[in-house]
C-alpha cells in the first residue's frame, strides 16, 4: 500500500515536473497573416485557419485571440516578441489581457527606421505590475495606419532572454518622469487633485461677488480690479507651492554640486529614477564600454523597451557606429537587456556586474 | 573655464547679430523697445543660422566648413552692424512707463518682479545643471544634433541608419541645427552648453510678452500677467526640458503679437515680420505649419470682416510660403511624410475626448488656475471680446482650438488624447496667446468704452 502511494506521488511529481519543464519551452503563438489566425493555441499548434476576431474602437483595430480560455501562466510567459512593420515614425499599441491593461507600448522607442521591413521587437511584459496570474485572453490594440503586425509571440523567459528586476524600479519611476513633458502630476488632497479645491473656492467667490455687484455700485465699478485681485491671490497660493518645490530642489540638490556643471549626469539620472545605484551602474558600464571596445567599430545594442537603449545610444554614438542589424555588428552590448536569439553567434568577451555584458562576434 | 563661458556668450550673441542686421536691413521701419529688439533678433538669428546650416548641408558640406562660412558671415554682419548702428538706434524707442503712486502697488510690483527673476534664475540653473535626460528630448531632438555634430555632417543618405539623425527624420530641423551651432561654437558636445538656449527662449518669451502688453496695459497689470505667464508650471518645466514646444509657443505668440502691432500701428512691415516668424514656427515643429497657417488665415478673415482687406495683406502669406519652400520641397523629394500626426484621416466621432480634455484642464497642476481665469474673463468681458483688434486674437485662438478639436474629435488621432501624450503640449503652444489676450481684455482702455 505504502509502495503504491509512494509510486503515485513519484509519478504525479514526475508529471508535474515534466509539465513545468514543457511549459518553460513552449510558446504561445498567434500569427496574424492576412488577417487569419493560423497558430494561436498554447502548446497545440494547429494548421487550421481560424477567422481572426477583429473589433474596432476609437478608430483603432483590436486583435483578439479567439480562445477565451488560454490559461496562460503570466508568471512564466513574460516576453512579447512583436514582429511588425512600422508605417509611421511613432506607432503605439496597447496590450490588454483578460480584464487588465498593460498600458501603452511604443515601438518608437526602437529608434532605427525599419526601411519598410518587418522587424522583431522585444518587450518584457513582467516589467508591468499588471502582468501575472492566469491570462485567459489577449488583446492587441493599435492604429492600422501606424502599424502592420505579422505576428506576436509570448514566450517564457529563457536564459538567452536575459531578464532582471534591476530596471523595474527605473520603469516605475519612468512613468512619472514621462509625465513631465506631457503634463505634471498634481499633488492629491483626500484623493482629489488639490488644484480642484482652488477651482471650487474661486468659482464660489466669483459667483458670490458677482451677485453682490448688482447691488453695490462701487464693486461694479471696480469689478475688473476685484477679479484681478482674486485671481492674483489664488494664483499666488498655488504658485507658492510649485515654486517652493522648485527652489527646494535647487537648494537641496544643485548648490551641493556647484563647480561641476556637467559632471553630475550620473547623480541626476540617479535622482530621476530613484536609484543612484542604477545610474552608477549604467555610467560605469558606459565607461567600461569605452575602455573595452575600440572606437569606430560597429556595435549592436538590443532594442529593449526604451530609456536604457536611448541613453546608451546617446552616450555612445559619438564613438561607435551603432547598427540596427545585429548581423552587421562586431560587438553586442547588453546592460541588463533582452538579447535576441541571434546573440548566440557572439562570444562573451567582458562581463561586469551586475549583468553588464560585452559580446564579440 | 573662462574661454568656455566666452564661447557660450558668443553662441548666444552670434544669432543676435544676424537678427539685428536682418531687422535693420529688411524691416527698417519697425520700432521696438530696447530689450524687445534683442529678443526678436535672437529669435530671427537662430532661424537664420539653422536655415543656413540646412541649406549649406544640402551641398553635402562638412559641418566644419559650414561653421567657417557662418563665422565669416558673422564677422561681415558685425562690421555691417557697426556701420549701421545709428540707423539701428533709431529703431529703438522708449516705452513711457508711469509707476503707480500707491506704495503698496510698488511693493507688489517689486515682489512679483523678484518672483519672475527667481523663475528665470531657477530655469537657467535647471538647464545648466541637468543633463538632457527625457526620452523624447533625446530621441527627437538632441540625438539628431549629436549625430550631426559628431559625424560632421547632416546625413542625407536615406539608406543610412543616421539619415537625418536616426529618429523621426521628418521632424523640422530648427532645434537640432541650433544645438549643432551651440556645439560647434563650444567645440565639443556638452549638454549644458546645448540646453542654455531654452532659458534664453523663455526669457525672450517674457520680454516680447511684457513689452508688448505694456503698450496697452498699466505697469502693474502687465507685471501681473507676466507673472502669470512665467509661473505656468508646464511652461517652466519645458523651459529646461530640451523640447521644442517652448520654441513653438514663442514663435506663435510672436507671430500673433506682430500681426496685432501691424494692425494697431498701421505698419505693413510688422506683417512681414509676422510672416517670417510664422515660417520659423513651421521650421520648429510640424504642427507649427498648420497653426501658423491658421493664424495667417485669422488675420485675413479679420481684415475681411472689418472691410480692411487689400491685396498687399497677402504679403505675409507669400513670405511664409517662400521662406518655407526649401524645407517643403526637401520633404517632398525625400518623401518624409508627416510622422506623428499620421494616425490616419478616416473620419469618425470621438466625443470621449471632451471629458478627457476637460479633466486635464481643470484637474492638473500644469496651468495653475489659468483656464479658470480664462473662462471667467471671457464671460466677464464678453462685450470686449470682439472690440478693436481683440477680434483678431479671438479668431486666432478659436482657429487653433478649433483645429485641434476637429483633429481629435473626428479622426483617429483621438487615441493620442486618451493616451495623454499630446493635449497638454498642444495647449502649451497657445497658452501664451491666451494669457496675452486676457491681458488685453483687462485693459483700462475699455473702461472708457
Amino acid at each position: 500500500m505504502h509502495r503504491r502511494i509512494i509510486l503515485l506521488f513519484l509519478i504525479t511529481g514526475s508529471l508535474l515536473f515534466c509539465k513545468s519543464a514543457l511549459a518553460a519551452t513552449e510558446k504561445f503563438y498567434c500569427d496574424f497573416n492576412n488577417h487569419r489566425v493560423f497558430n494561436c493555441q498554447k502548446s497545440v499548434f494547429t494548421a487550421t485557419a481560424q477567422p481572426l476576431n477583429i473589433r474596432e474602437k476609437d478608430g483603432s483595430t483590436i486583435y483578439i485571440t479567439p480562445q477565451a480560455q488560454l490559461g496562460l501562466d503570466g508568471n512564466q510567459y513574460k516576453i512579447l516578441t512583436l514582429r511588425a512593420k512600422a508605417k509611421t515614425n511613432s506607432p503605439r499599441f496597447k496590450i490588454n489581457f483578460s480584464d487588465r491593461q498593460i498600458g501603452i507600448l511604443s515601438i518608437s522607442n526602437f529608434i532605427f527606421r525599419n526601411n519598410n521591413q518587418f522587424i522583431d521587437y522585444y518587450f518584457n511584459l513582467s516589467l508591468s505590475d499588471q502582468w501575472g496570474g492566469t491570462i485567459d485572453r489577449l488583446y492587441l490594440q493599435f492604429v492600422p495606419q501606424d502599424l502592420e503586425i505579422e505576428s506576436f509571440v509570448v514566450s517564457p523567459a529563457t536564459p538567452i532572454l536575459v531578464t532582471k528586476s534591476l530596471w523595474q524600479e527605473f520603469w516605475a519611476q519612468r512613468s512619472e518622469h514621462l509625465a513631465g513633458i506631457n503634463g505634471l502630476n498634481s499633488p492629491l488632497l483626500n484623493g482629489i487633485p488639490f488644484i480642484k479645491y482652488f477651482f471650487v473656492v474661486i468659482l464660489i467667490a466669483v459667483i458670490v461677488l458677482a451677485a453682490v455687484k448688482y447691488r453695490d455700485r462701487g464693486l461694479a465699478k471696480n469689478w475688473s480690479k476685484v477679479l484681478l485681485i482674486i485671481f492674483l491671490i489664488s494664483w499666488l497660493m498655488v504658485a507658492i507651492r510649485t515654486s517652493y518645490g522648485n527652489y527646494s530642489i535647487y537648494f537641496n540638490n544643485y548648490l551641493s554640486r556647484s563647480g561641476q556643471p556637467n559632471g553630475n549626469s550620473e547623480k541626476i539620472i540617479g535622482d530621476l529614477v530613484g536609484s543612484p545605484e542604477l545610474a552608477k551602474n549604467l555610467y560605469s558600464f558606459l565607461g567600461n564600454i569605452r575602455n573595452s571596445i575600440p572606437s569606430g567599430t560597429t556595435i549592436f545594442i538590443p532594442p529593449d523597451s526604451g530609456y536604457t537603449y536611448i541613453l546608451m545610444v546617446y552616450n555612445l554614438v559619438d564613438r561607435y557606429q551603432i547598427v540596427a542589424d545585429i548581423n552587421q555588428a562586431d560587438y553586442l552590448i547588453s546592460f541588463d537587456q533582452l538579447l535576441p536569439a541571434s546573440a548566440q553567434d557572439f562570444k562573451l568577451k567582458f562581463s561586469f556586474t551586475p549583468n553588464q555584458l560585452i559580446y564579440q562576434r | 573655464m573662462i574661454l568656455y563661458f566666452l564661447n557660450i556668450i558668443f553662441s548666444l550673441t552670434g544669432p543676435v547679430v544676424f537678427g539685428l542686421l536682418a531687422i535693420n536691413l529688411c524691416l527698417s521701419r519697425l520700432h521696438f523697445s530696447r530689450l524687445e529688439i534683442f529678443a526678436v533678433a535672437y529669435a530671427l538669428g537662430t532661424a537664420i543660422i539653422s536655415g543656413a546650416i540646412f541649406l549649406l548641408s544640402l551641398f553635402a558640406l562638412n559641418l566644419n566648413i559650414v561653421f567657417d562660412i557662418l563665422l565669416f558671415a558673422l564677422a561681415t554682419a558685425s562690421i555691417a552692424l557697426i556701420r549701421r548702428r545709428k540707423s539701428l538706434a533709431g529703431q529703438i524707442v522708449k516705452i513711457k512707463i508711469t509707476p503707480p503712486a500707491n506704495k503698496w502697488k510698488i511693493i507688489l510690483i517689486i515682489v512679483l518682479l523678484l518672483w519672475v527673476i527667481g523663475q528665470i534664475f531657477f530655469i537657467a540653473t535647471e538647464s545648466w545643471s541637468k543633463p538632457i535626460m527625457q526620452y523624447d528630448a533625446i530621441a527627437t531632438w538632441s540625438l539628431k544634433a549629436k549625430i550631426f555634430f559628431t559625424h560632421h555632417q547632416v546625413n542625407l543618405n536615406q539608406q543610412s541608419p543616421y539619415f537625418l539623425g536616426m529618429h523621426l527624420p521628418n521632424y523640422p530641423l530648427h532645434l537640432p541645427l541650433l544645438e549643432v551651432w551651440q556645439a560647434l561654437v563650444v567645440g565639443r558636445w556638452q549638454d549644458s552648453a546645448i540646453k542654455i538656449v531654452f532659458p534664453f527662449y523663455y526669457l525672450c518669451l517674457i520680454i516680447i510678452f511684457g513689452f508688448n502688453l505694456l503698450r496697452r496695459q498699466s505697469l502693474i497689470k502687465t507685471i501681473i500677467f507676466v507673472f502669470f505667464l512665467s509661473t505656468l508650471p508646464l511652461l517652466v518645466y519645458h523651459a529646461s526640458a530640451d523640447y521644442a514646444d517652448l520654441l513653438l509657443a514663442f514663435y506663435l505668440l510672436a507671430t500673433v503679437i506682430y500681426f496685432w502691432r501691424g494692425l494697431t500701428e498701421n505698419n505693413s512691415q510688422y506683417y512681414y515680420l509676422a510672416g517670417i516668424l510664422a515660417a520659423v514656427s513651421s521650421w520648429t515643429k510640424n504642427e507649427g505649419l498648420f497653426l501658423s497657417l491658421i493664424i495667417i488665415l485669422s488675420f485675413l478673415v479679420y481684415l475681411l470682416v472689418k472691410k480692411m482687406f487689400h491685396f498687399r495683406f497677402i504679403a505675409p502669406l507669400l513670405i511664409f510660403i517662400v521662406l518655407l519652400l526649401p524645407w517643403l520641397v526637401f520633404r517632398s523629394v525625400y518623401s518624409l511624410g508627416w510622422g506623428n500626426v499620421d494616425a490616419g484621416w478616416r473620419l469618425g466621432w470621438h466625443p470621449q475626448i471632451i471629458s478627457v480634455i476637460f479633466s486635464r484642464l481643470f484637474g492638473t497642476i500644469n496651468w495653475n488656475i489659468w483656464w479658470l481665469i480664462f473662462g471667467i474673463s471671457l464671460i466677464t468681458f464678453r462685450r470686449r471680446l470682439l472690440t478693436q483688434e481683440n477680434l483678431f486674437w479671438l479668431l486666432s485662438l478659436l482657429g487653433v482650438f478649433g483645429f485641434y478639436l476637429v483633429l481629435y474629435l473626428f479622426t483617429p488621432n483621438a487615441s493620442y488624447i486618451t493616451m495623454g501624450i499630446v493635449d497638454q503640449r498642444n495647449l502649451l503652444t497657445i497658452v501664451p496667446i491666451s494669457v496675452f489676450y486676457v491681458g488685453l481684455l483687462f485693459s483700462n482702455n475699455y473702461d472708457k468704452i
